[in-house]
C-alpha cells in the first residue's frame, strides 16, 4: 500500500466519511416532499379496470338487464352468487331474477362473472369501503345490487368498456393502455361523514 | 375509583357529567392508540405492511404500532387464510391480549373462509374469536383496512368504560 493511499484511508477515517457518505441518503429524503396520502381526505384516481364491489345495472329506460341465466352462479369459483329466475308472464320467453344473492365476504374478486354475463348486467364498480360491523350486511340482495348499480353507474359502464365487454373498440382501446399519471385527486368537499 | 362510583347510575342508564366527560377522554385515549398486533397470515397481510409504510401511514391514527407480543396490543388484524391448525393459536393469544381489545378480520379469507371451502380451512375467523368489525376485499386495499380502522375507532368512541353498556351498542 502506498503512501498516498494509506494517507487517504487514515483521513476518511478522521472524519468519518463513510457515516457522511451514508447519512447523505437521510438528509436527501429531509427534503423531499411528503409522500404520505391523506387517505380520508384524499381520494385515489382509480383505474377503470378496478375491481371493487359488484352491481347489477339497469337499461337506460329503466328496465332490469338481467334475465336470470344463472351463468354467473356457474362462473363463480367460490360458489357466491346465488340467482333464482322466474317468468316475466307479460312477455313472451321472457325470463327475470327474481332473487338474486352475492355474498360478498366470500367473492374473490376475479370477474368471472361479468364475463359470464351475456346481457353485460353484472359489472364491477370502484366501491371498495364497505366494512362493517355486522356480517349480515355483507350478504347483498338484488336490491342493494341494484342500489350498487345505481349508485356507480358510471364506473360500471367504465368497467365493462375497459374489459371489453361492451364493444367500442376506440374506446376500449384507450382504456386498455390508460393509467393515471397522477394518482391523486383534489380534495374531497367534505370529509366523509364517519369522520365528523 | 371513588369519583367513578358516584358517577355510576345504572338503573336509568344516565350519566354524570364527570362520568361522561371521564369516559369521553378515556375512550379518546383508546382509540388513538390502537396497538395492532401481526398477525399476517396471507396475502392481505402483504396489503397491512403497505399500509403501515409510508405511502399509506397507518400511524396517522394511532395504529401504526405493531407489537410482535399479545401482551403490549389492542388490535388484532386476522389478515388472511386461517387454517385449522392456526385456529387454536389464534384463540391462545386473543386470550393473551389485555383488556380492551379488538379484532378486525380483514380480507374474505378471515371473515369466511373464502373460495377455501374445505375441511382444512376455517370458514371464518369469528368462529372462535367476536370480532369487531369485517373488512371485505380479496385483498382489500390499504384505504379499505383503513375504512376498518376508522369504523373500529367510531365505535370505540361509543362504548361506556364506567357505566353499563347500552343494548343497542352491544358488540
Amino acid at each position: 500500500m502506498s503512501v498516498g493511499v494509506l494517507t487517504k484511508k487514515l483521513l476518511q477515517a478522521a472524519l468519518f466519511y463513510e457515516i457522511w457518505d451514508a447519512m447523505k441518503v437521510t438528509f436527501k429524503h429531509m427534503f423531499h416532499r411528503p409522500i404520505t396520502f391523506q387517505y380520508p381526505r384524499e381520494e385515489r384516481t382509480i383505474p377503470d379496470t378496478h375491481r371493487g364491489a359488484l352491481g347489477l345495472l339497469r337499461y337506460d329506460d329503466g328496465a332490469e338487464r338481467c334475465v336470470g341465466c344463472d351463468l354467473c352462479e356457474a362462473a363463480c369459483p367460490s360458489h357466491c352468487i346465488k340467482v333464482v329466475s322466474a317468468e316475466d308472464k307479460s312477455l313472451p320467453l321472457q325470463r327475470y331474477a327474481s332473487e338474486f344473492y352475492i355474498d360478498i365476504t366470500k367473492c374473490v374478486f376475479c370477474g368471472y362473472c361479468v364475463e359470464a354475463c351475456p346481457v353485460n348486467a353484472l359489472a364491477m364498480t370502484k366501491m371498495y369501503e364497505y366494512s362493517t360491523h355486522d356480517k349480515r350486511t355483507l350478504l347483498f340482495d338484488k336490491k342493494r345490487l341494484y342500489e350498487i348499480g345505481e349508485r356507480h353507474l358510471a364506473d360500471a359502464k367504465k368497467y365493462l368498456i375497459a374489459h371489453n365487454q361492451e364493444k367500442d373498440n376506440q374506446e376500449s382501446r384507450d382504456y386498455r393502455y390508460f393509467f393515471p399519471q397522477s394518482v391523486l385527486k383534489a380534495t374531497q368537499p367534505v370529509p366523509p361523514k364517519h369522520l365528523t | 375509583m371513588g369519583l367513578v362510583q358516584i358517577g355510576r347510575h345504572e338503573k336509568d342508564g344516565e350519566l354524570d357529567v364527570i362520568t361522561t366527560t371521564l369516559e369521553k377522554a378515556v375512550n379518546w385515549a383508546r382509540k388513538g392508540s390502537l396497538w395492532p398486533m401481526t398477525f399476517g397470515l396471507a396475502c392481505c397481510a402483504i396489503e397491512m405492511i403497505a399500509a403501515v409504510s409510508s405511502r399509506y401511514d397507518m400511524d396517522r391514527y394511532g395504529a401504526g404500532v405493531f407489537r410482535a407480543s399479545p401482551r403490549q396490543s389492542d388490535l388484532m388484524i386476522v389478515a388472511g387464510t386461517v387454517c385449522r391448525r392456526m385456529a387454536p393459536v389464534i384463540r391462545k393469544i386473543y386470550d393473551q391480549m389485555p383488556e380492551p381489545k379488538y379484532v378486525i378480520a380483514m380480507g374474505s379469507c378471515a371473515t369466511s373462509g373464502n373460495i377455501y371451502d374445505s375441511y382444512s380451512v376455517v370458514q371464518g375467523v369469528d368462529r372462535f374469536v367476536p370480532v369487531d368489525i369485517y373488512v371485505p376485499g380479496c385483498p382489500p386495499t390499504p384505504e379499505a383496512l383503513f375504512d376498518g380502522i376508522l369504523k373500529l375507532q367510531e365505535r370505540i368512541m361509543q362504548r361506556r368504560v364506567f357505566t353499563k353498556q347500552p343494548e343497542q351498542v352491544k358488540a
